[in-house]
């Protein structure tokens, strides 16, 4: 036997035996309800190549245009945001994300600066004025949730911490919503299994969803009744990206349990008040466009053309304007049907920025 | 026409695998900290494993399946972690606890990081063979390779090694 193999049985040994039974042993886990994709395979690998097709074709078209800059109507007042540095190109992965500021709508003047967490996430109510902030306060600490108030100059008005728990098995966050009605967050959980959590704001009790699924839930919102959650689902076998919906009124706790809206849309914007949600599709017409679906039946009802490739991320708490970004990243609003850059100074040249309000 | 089934009681299924959580659960989990690298995903992983396992046939309630099981749930535990790590701006991978290092001292952190460092195959074939001491034939069935690629894994495996560790192995 070699040196190596003595070594390595020695090492995994002594890892294994530094395992020990801790407290109480837990129950046997109950039955997980079995969930049965199988069918959907194939369907979601010709859409995602569709997709890809189709992707490729806008790519192609879309002919850089000269950046629209107007001071719009400031409805919401402010908006919180980042400067973010993107991963390797096609992975639409962060590699780094800038301290939150909190921007004029109207000017693109930085008014303030959101508390320093690590492995921040923040999600705006609509108003333009009221936000929830997660993150840790140092490396090693739990999680924790924050709500904010600006003040009507935009500055930070009121701090409150919420009362959910916090979980120290929770790595970080993949994603953060507030219901309409502020009530409720739902947050995607970095976890030693990944999870969607929704807590009540004001009691601090959490449900949590899982599934069996490999995947991760990247975006969510919403609906306007603060009870459906529209989720943008990334599938890693087979690899695919999906919107779904999630009741969560109903019993049950797995994640995926809900309907399927669309194999081709991701990064759903809910209107508030309302039963829709719009999210961006490529299209095959080479035009991107965002189209709308129900959040009760999840099927399509009705499309809107845009003229400039455009993807949503917030309406507003009127349900009027939508924030969103456009191709290099740059904050813009859609009332009509071309996105008009939000003014925002000092944003470096290959950055992107992430914005709600 | 009565049709007399073979099928054996739901309850004594129930029995089985009852008695082998009560029993090798620990066994499982230092099996999956091994190959996942972290306690707490090694526990989600056996539990994952057990949930799964109700209502099967009591005839395949055996521990090498269930390692089996518990082989693939790892894996999909660490792809799920390369997709995030792709998807988003995760950083890190599995975290050791600071106890745990502690205990092992250097020279064995050293061995389990290169270890973990191999592709997952490979991590996998040295774990079965030199922490369970398994045959090449149950190596195999557990993998569900052939005996001559888990020779060939084992050996490129244990050429890596030597290769990261240098003269200190």
């Amino acid at each position: 036997m070699s040196v190596i193999e003595d070594r390595l049985r020695d090492a995994m040994h002594a890892r294994a035996r530094a395992v020990q039974e801790e407290g109480v042993v837990p129950a046997l886990p109950a039955r997980r309800r079995a969930v049965r994709f199988g069918w959907v395979a194939p369907i979601v690998v010709a859409v995602a190549i569709v997709a890809l097709v189709a992707g490729v074709t806008v790519a192609v078209r879309d002919e850089p245009r000269e950046p629209v800059v107007v001071t719009p109507a400031a409805t919401p007042p402010f908006y919180v945001g980042a400067v973010v540095t993107l991963g390797a190109a096609g992975t639409g992965s962060v590699a780094e994300r800038g301290p939150l500021g909190v921007y004029d709508s109207g000017t693109g003047r930085r008014t303030a600066e959101l508390p320093v967490l690590a492995e921040s996430r923040v999600a705006g109510l609509g108003d333009g004025r009221t936000f929830f902030l997660a993150g840790r306060e140092r490396e090693a600490a739990a999680i924790r949730f924050y709500r904010l108030t600006l003040t009507p100059d935009g500055r930070i008005g009121r701090q409150e911490a919420l009362p959910i728990p916090a979980d120290p098995r929770v790595r970080g966050l993949d994603a953060l919503a507030v219901s309409p009605d502020g009530r409720k967050l739902a947050y995607s959980v970095r976890s030693t299994t990944d999870d969607v959590r929704v807590a009540d704001v004001g009691s601090g009790q959490v449900r949590r969803w899982r599934t069996a699924k490999a995947g991760v839930s990247y975006r969510m919102a919403w609906s306007g009744e603060s009870r459906t959650l529209v989720f943008s689902w990334l599938d890693e076998r087979p690899v695919g990206s999906e919107t779904r919906l999630l009741d969560t009124t109903r019993p049950g706790r797995d994640l995926l349990d809900g309907k399927v809206v669309d194999g081709r849309s991701t990064f759903p914007a809910v209107k508030p008040g309302g039963s829709t949600f719009v999210t961006q599709q490529g299209g095959g017409r080479g035009i991107p466009h965002l189209v709308e679906f129900s959040t009760s039946t999840g099927k399509q009802v009705g499309e809107r053309v845009v003229k400039e490739w455009f993807s949503p991320t917030d309406y507003d708490a009127t349900g009027r304007v939508l924030l969103g970004f456009v191709r290099g990243g740059a904050p813009a609003r859609l009332d009509g049907d071309r996105p008009v850059r939000i003014p925002l100074s000092g944003l470096p040249k290959g950055k992107s920025f992430e914005a709600t309000w | 026409m009565n049709v007399k089934t073979s099928r054996p009681p739901p309850a004594l299924a129930e029995a089985r695998l009852a008695a082998l959580y009560r029993e090798r659960r620990l066994e499982l989990i230092r099996l999956a900290v091994l190959l996942v690298g972290d306690r707490e995903t090694a526990e989600d992983v056996v539990q994952d494993v057990f949930a799964r396992l109700h209502g099967r046939d009591p005839g395949v309630l055996t521990l090498a399946y269930v390692r089996t099981c518990v082989l693939n749930g790892s894996r999909s535990v660490l792809r799920r972690r390369a997709v995030a790590l792709r998807r988003t701006e995760r950083a890190r991978g599995a975290v050791e606890s600071a106890e745990a290092a502690a205990l092992l001292g250097e020279s064995r952190r050293e061995v389990l990081d290169a270890l973990r460092r191999l592709p997952g195959r490979q991590r996998e074939a040295l774990v079965l063979r030199f922490y369970l001491d398994l045959p090449e034939a149950e190596i195999a069935r557990t993998m569900r390779v052939r005996q001559s690629t888990v020779r060939s894994t084992t050996a490129r495996a244990l050429a890596r090694l030597n290769r990261e560790l240098g003269g200190n192995a």
